[in-house]
């Protein structure tokens, strides 16, 4: 029997980078020339998994398929669509594809670009036999680029989690938004009866990464008010994961009769505690163990918890490319990671390119097959997707450049995101800019930290 | 590292020897002298600082002075010189580091500490990390010590939540009495991290720069370290402080004898050797012997029977059949046939007759308990004789002979009950040995609701002593209006409208007028020349203030009573009492009646006999006036 299934959550709307996935699905954005979705399924495939459920929107489905078969993966995927109207959760997909569920699971965002190695996190799992254990950035200076961010400028500042772990064993104990509370946090006195210490960590990134067990997935069917597995099922869980009746019950007592089919069709809420139940000789060794995992008390092994959530704390690459500053940052720093993330030799230039030019820095540009370039020009830090012309006299660096994308003679283009089939005219210039697919920039026009995109891509939106 | 503290004149430490609590009455009052394992608590502290690392201690003395200067008369130290400073009138932890400002005795970085508090932590290592802190945050006030222990031992806990980041600055601190902990999130955001922790023990041990005293001294409403603490949060933009925590861990010992329970645990951690080498052998003359128990030069008879962890005092002598188990017993004791000790406390010179129990109590000094009785959680006042056959279950008692309270309910002829543990709070009167039960503390979300209501020691004790409070604002208004040279004028309407906030009466106000006048920059004199110099400028300074309050015979006696009351406690006015006394009599403040009516009254014979040939001349002079108006 496996010990885990994957679950790689593709069908996300890139809801905070509409510019980009106004006709293009948010995991086949380009990340160094490959879709953004590749990451993951290689991580996984180079862990040693030969199959992987890829939940994805209905719609987008075909597409993604046949990127997928374009790249170099073996691994087995096996497609889940969702419908494309309904606004589903992540929780809500993992419910979807219940059925399939047949031991524990790996859940992994398409949008994850990381270096960490899952053997230590499952490691970290199996060995607290946690209920759920969740994946954590901490800050990496490396991860810190001076750059501009194409677009007009804006002053948002990036959401803050409040992930607050017992630093003794990594408990997870408690997670919030930092928006939620406007003065005070508050914080429950029974939390730090029972954790004497709790370290709030303000500046993590969530990895949305999770080790779950089953059960997990099957109390999912039972309690369909859980929409989202951050916001909802984790915080959920949490709270549970205090609650007195999450206890260990001794070999001693008599055994609770599980009957949840009878408590579903009486729409009885069904007890997660009875489900995260350690079997009976789990239990019974764990008794006859000296092992314990914390020190300072002598409260027993995972303080007689049922439902126990962990945090793995890593200080490693990792990125999440949810918004236009990550995914130029993803884009910047692809190229130097590349044997890192992806575990193969970096081949940043298809074979089927014809490069012309002379200024043309091979190391940190990726090129596209069927992508010409012709002589010249100067290219420098640019990504160009495949069947891209770029005419004599272009000038161009640190840009990302998608599919049939036209760059005519003379045009000066510097930190900007071109979307597929765009026409950049003679002797434009381009700065900070993000154009949307499909349009045309008329010959001598010049621009600055603007969005450029055709109106009806907008209403989509 | 030793070196460069002795380069800035050697680390201090202050004792405050008073608790200002009564936790442990009836047994004793004092509580640095209340024995522990047969050693004064104030040994261990002195014993303690005396091997790690600290030069000079100045123990802060607000009661039971004699007693104290008795005790320390015949300790010698290696390394430490002990200076006992007096105020009479501390009623917190406040007061007194407001008192010690005025003394102006703190070169540099110095250890806080109360006496109650034990331990074997070295210091030079704190000291030198609070230095380096201060290397880089300049604005460090307070480095508190807390030590970890486990969180659901709540007997040890002070009931208190510390946030700290990761450089363990603290950021928030709160008595724990409400049912949420609420964390600023303006402060938390700034941070990378922040460690919440509810399993330290506040042993009431900190170290702390020279800005600490006066800024005890600019806030009077600071009256022990956690109000200190609350107080520099809450005001951090305006008093520019910040406080740190370090979190001892492992071998490093340090805890508070607050209360009966944690007297017990320490005693039991003393005899488990958790605070080598501060262990009864090292201190004392006894023999260690195996199961933990520790004999000094007793007598035994046949058929004795020792336990676990018992420690027996020097002369002691133990009857036939005698059974003791995790006990201590006192010097000098005598224990009759057949008796049976068990979780209790014994101090010296007690007497113990034949066929008698004692359970979980604590028995002080000079008691006598007569044959065949039984006493069982029993907090027992010394000098106390109990009957025969006398049953004693859950009270304290007090000897009639020592208390002067009233309305107590009395037990036998020569007692009185203190009171009842049964009906109090049980925690804070009378031992509880049960650990099973105090282990088995719930963190449930329904049970906590019944805990919100018990405050802190701490808290509870700290009574506003508003003429204590306006003290503090007159020497405050005076002492900035002295070294400003302001209008005397306004200084009066200052004091006056303090006055009038703290409800003082008229006597009161003359008395810490002259008070605060005569205490003001004080021990910044060095010998009686400047001293004088220092005086007549005060003087000469504040005389329209004088002559505002000290107009007829008893605002007289009230200037008198302050200089008496000042002179008491810093002896070195001595030397120019006289001279201040011709001075207000020159300038006509005070009258030669008043001054020879409280001259006769006086009962400080120091001051007396400075004061004999002023006084001879006084009545000289009054003779040759009597003459020359005939």
């Amino acid at each position: 029997m496996i010990e885990f299934q994957v679950i790689v959550l593709a069908a996300g709307k890139g809801s905070r980078i509409t510019e980009l996935t106004a006709r293009k699905p948010k995991c086949l954005l380009p990340i160094g020339n490959k879709p953004m979705v590749y990451y993951s399924l290689k991580k996984i495939e180079k862990s040693g998994f030969r199959e992987v459920f890829l939940v994805v929107l209905e719609t987008a489905k075909s597409e993604v398929e046949f990127e997928i078969e374009k790249t170099d993966l073996s691994i087995k995927v096996n497609y889940i669509t969702i419908p494309s109207d309904a606004d589903w959760g992540t929780a809500d997909s993992l419910r979807h594809l219940s059925s399939y569920i047949i031991s524990d699971i790996i859940v992994v965002s398409c949008d994850l670009l990381t270096t960490v190695d899952i053997k230590y996190i499952l490691n970290f799992h199996r060995k607290n036999d946690a209920s759920l254990t969740a994946l954590y950035f901490e800050p990496n200076a490396d991860l810190d680029l001076p750059f501009t961010t194409p677009g007009p400028k804006s002053k948002n500042k990036p959401e803050k989690d409040l992930v607050g772990i017992d630093p003794s064993t990594n408990r997870l104990v408690f997670l919030a938004s930092a928006s939620d509370y406007e003065v005070e946090l508050p914080l429950k006195r029974a939390l730090l009866h029972k954790h004497g210490n709790i370290r709030i960590f303000t500046n993590l990134l969530d990895a949305h990464f999770f080790v779950m067990k089953k059960w997990l997935i099957k109390y999912l069917t039972y309690d369909v008010n859980l929409s989202t597995v951050k916001g909802e099922l984790i915080p959920f869980f949490l709270k549970k994961q205090l609650s007195k009746d999450n206890k260990l019950s001794s070999a001693n007592d008599p055994p609770v009769e599980l009957t949840p089919v009878k408590d579903q069709q009486e729409k009885v809420k069904i007890d997660p505690f009875s489900l995260a139940k350690d079997p009976d000789y789990d239990t019974c060794a764990r008794s006859m163990s000296s092992f314990n995992d914390h020190h300072g008390d002598l409260s027993p092994t995972y303080l007689n918890d049922n439902i126990r959530c962990y945090s793995y704390i890593v200080k490693d690459f990792g990125l999440r490319t949810n918004t236009v500053r990550d995914f130029c940052k993803a884009n910047k720093l692809v190229s130097q990671n590349w044997t890192k993330l992806v575990g193969e030799e970096l081949m940043n230039v298809s074979p089927e390119a014809t490069i012309e030019s002379t200024q043309f820095e091979s190391e940190t540009c990726f090129v596209g097959p069927n992508t010409t370039i012709s002589g010249k020009t100067s290219i420098k830090s640019t990504s160009f997707g495949s069947g891209c012309l770029i005419k004599p006299k272009a000038r161009i660096s640190e840009c990302i450049i998608m599919n049939n994308v036209q760059v005519k003679e003379g045009a000066v283009l510097t930190n900007c995101i071109i979307c597929d089939g765009v026409v950049i005219e003679e002797n434009c210039a381009l700065k900070d800019c993000l154009i949307g697919s499909q349009y045309t920039i008329p010959a001598n026009s010049s621009h600055s930290n603007e969005v450029l995109t055709k109106i009806e891509n907008l209403m989509e939106i | 590292m030793k070196a460069n503290l002795e380069k800035e004149g050697g680390l201090q430490a202050v004792i405050v020897a008073d608790t200002f609590n009564r936790n442990f009455e009836p047994a004793s009052s004092c509580c640095s002298l209340l024995p522990l394992v047969n050693v004064k608590l104030l040994d261990y502290t002195l014993e303690w600082l005396n091997m790690s690392g600290v030069d000079e201690v100045i123990l802060f003395c607000s009661s039971h002075v004699n007693e104290i200067k008795l005790h320390l008369k015949d300790k010698v130290y290696l390394s430490i010189d002990v200076k006992v400073l007096v105020s009479e009138n501390c009623y917190s932890l406040g007061d007194v580091m407001r008192s010690l400002d005025g003394y102006a005795v703190i070169r540099n970085t110095f250890i806080l500490l109360s006496a109650d508090v034990i331990g074997n932590v070295n210091f030079v290592p704190l000291v030198e990390k609070f230095k380096s802190i201060q290397s880089v945050d300049k604005e460090i006030s307070m480095m508190v010590l807390f030590k970890e222990v486990g969180n659901q031992r709540p007997e040890l806990h002070n009931d208190f939540i510390v946030a700290h980041n990761s450089k363990n600055r603290i950021i928030h601190y709160q008595v724990q009495k409400s049912k949420n902990i609420e964390l600023p999130m303006e402060v938390l955001l700034e941070q990378e991290f922040v460690d919440i922790r509810n399993n330290l023990l506040n042993p009431g041990l900190a170290i702390c720069s020279v800005a600490v005293p006066p800024l005890f001294s600019e806030n009077f409403d600071f009256q022990t370290i956690s109000d200190f603490i609350r107080g520099l949060l809450m005001n951090e933009e305006i008093l520019k402080c910040t406080v740190y925590g370090e979190i001892l861990k492992g071998n490093q010992y340090v805890a508070r004898v607050r209360d009966w329970p944690m007297y017990q645990v320490i005693s039991q951690d003393i005899i488990r050797r958790w605070l080598y080498p501060i262990v009864p052998d090292l201190l004392d003359k006894y023999s260690y012997k195996k199961n933990s128990t520790y004999v000094n030069n007793a007598t035994f008879s046949k058929g004795f029977k020792l336990g676990v962890d018992v420690v027996v005092g020097a002369k002691t002598k133990l009857g036939k059949n005698v059974r003791i188990d995790r006990s201590v017993i006192g010097n000098n004791c005598t224990i009759g046939e057949n008796v049976v000790v068990e979780n209790s406390y014994i101090f010296d010179n007690v007497k113990i007759e034949e066929n008698c129990a004692v359970r979980n109590s604590v028995i002080s000094h000079t008691c006598v308990v007569k044959r065949n009785s039984i006493i069982d959680s029993c907090v027992i006042g010394p000098c106390i004789t109990l009957n025969a056959e006398s049953k004693v279950n859950k009270k304290s008692l007090v000897s009639k002979k020592l208390t002067h309270k009233e309305n107590l309910a009395p037990f036998s002829d020569n007692c009185y009950v203190y009171a009842n543990s049964d009906s109090e709070d049980e925690e804070s009167s009378a031992l509880v040995t049960d650990w099973a039960a105090r282990t088995n503390f719930v963190y449930d979300d329904s049970t906590s609701d019944s805990d919100t209501e018990t405050v802190s020691v701490d808290e509870a004790l700290v009574e506003d002593d508003d003429v204590n409070i306006f003290y503090n604002e007159v020497e405050d208004s005076l002492s900035r209006g002295f070294s400003e040279k302001l209008q005397c004028e306004n200084l009066v309407l200052e004091v006056n409208s303090s006055r009038y906030v703290y409800n003082v009466t008229v006597s009161e106000v003359n008395f810490n007028v002259i008070r605060a006048i005569l205490n003001i920059n004080l021990s910044d004199a060095g010998n009686a020349k400047q001293m004088w110099q220092h005086m007549e400028s005060k003087l000469k300074y504040f005389l329209p203030i004088i002559r505002n309050y000290i107009k007829d015979s008893r605002a007289q006696r009230d200037c008198l009573a302050a200089l008496e009351d000042v002179t008491a406690s810093y002896g070195q006015l001595k030397m120019v009492l006289v001279k201040i006394i011709n001075y207000m009599y020159d300038k006509d403040v005070l009258a030669e009646e008043a001054i020879v009516a409280w001259y006769n009254e006086l009962s400080n014979e120091e001051i007396k006999t400075c004061l004999l040939s002023f006084i001879q001349w006084l009545n000289e002079a009054e003779e040759e006036s009597d003459e020359e108006s005939d």
